[in-house]
């Protein structure tokens, strides 16, 4: 989904994956317990922490260091090649 | 005068003749100079809510963990269900009107942005008047003054994104955007900081509201 920083677009779809993960927080604090719900919640906001700061490093670099055939300067597309 | 001006077009060449003012300033980032601004001002905010959210849980899981929240104390989570519904659509059709104006949809931009903003301002309103009724102030022990810092602190981001939003349906309705992307920014980054709020509420809905 790349950084939710970088534009509009992605800001948006961000905030899709957000609501979506809300309500999964919702259902696991309703079925189990707050505790279990705030638990999830923390692991979701961390996944989320690590894929904005890696945005963040990879946004902050230098457009000299780019691949030339890169056309899609996106996280995953790079770390799926670094991988 | 002549003599010294002659030079000065030679040097620059081409590039003179499309580009007025001092040079195009070296680009050291991958990120665009326009968005950095927007995107180290929403960094600072959301270290601002991190620090409110940790007084929010020490007081919660910490200081309180069995009398949470009071006694006597009853949240309107339906209504707050309701204001977040509000707020969510609002992120839709900010995002409906910048895929119009990308598309040279004037029409749709203007009526995008106007029901964005027409949506935040019924979010604010229905917080405002829940206030007046949920029965317990800021002074009310600790809850009352973590509720009211947490859910205030967000409504005042909401204020300042109407603020954003009025401006850019003036800007709008006189026709200063264009389906460029350098020609719609004024319409990108209040957008950006809009669901940047939105998902500030999420986080506070779930975190206060219903876990």
């Amino acid at each position: 989904m790349g950084n939710p920083l970088k534009s509009e677009v992605a800001a948006f779809r961000w905030l899709v994956a957000v609501v979506i993960g809300a309500v999964t927080v919702i259902i696991v604090a309703k079925l189990i317990s707050s505790a279990a719900g705030l638990i999830w919640g923390m692991i979701l906001i961390g996944i989320v922490s690590v894929y904005v700061i890696k945005g963040m490093i990879y946004m902050m670099g230098s457009p000299d260091d780019d691949d030339p055939e890169e056309t899609e300067p996106e996280l995953t597309s790079r770390d799926d090649r670094q991988a | 005068m002549e003599s010294a001006s002659i030079p000065a077009a030679g040097a620059h060449g081409h590039a003179e003749e499309h580009h007025h003012g001092p040079p195009e300033a070296h680009q050291s980032a991958r990120i665009d100079r326009t968005v950095l601004g927007i995107l180290l001002f929403i960094l600072s905010e959301v270290m601002l809510f991190a620090a409110f959210f940790a007084a929010y849980f020490f007081l919660r899981v910490v200081v309180s963990p069995d009398t949470w929240p009071p006694a006597g104390i009853e949240l309107p989570v339906l209504i707050a269900g309701i204001n977040t519904v509000v707020l969510v659509s609002s992120s839709f059709t900010v995002h409906y009107a910048l895929e119009a104006i990308k598309h040279n949809n004037h029409r749709g931009l203007r009526l995008g942005l106007a029901l964005t903003w027409l949506l935040g301002a019924t979010f604010l309103f229905i917080q405002i008047n829940e206030y007046l009724h949920v029965g317990f102030s800021a002074r009310d022990g600790a809850f009352g003054t973590i509720f009211y810092s947490l859910t205030g602190l967000h409504g005042a981001h909401v204020f300042v994104g109407l603020l954003l939003l009025t401006f850019a349906n003036i800007r709008a309705w006189r026709g200063h955007f264009g389906p460029e992307q350098k020609n719609h920014l004024g319409v990108e980054v209040p957008g950006i900081y809009w669901h940047f709020v939105d998902i500030m509420w999420i986080i506070v809905f779930v975190a206060v509201y219903v876990i």
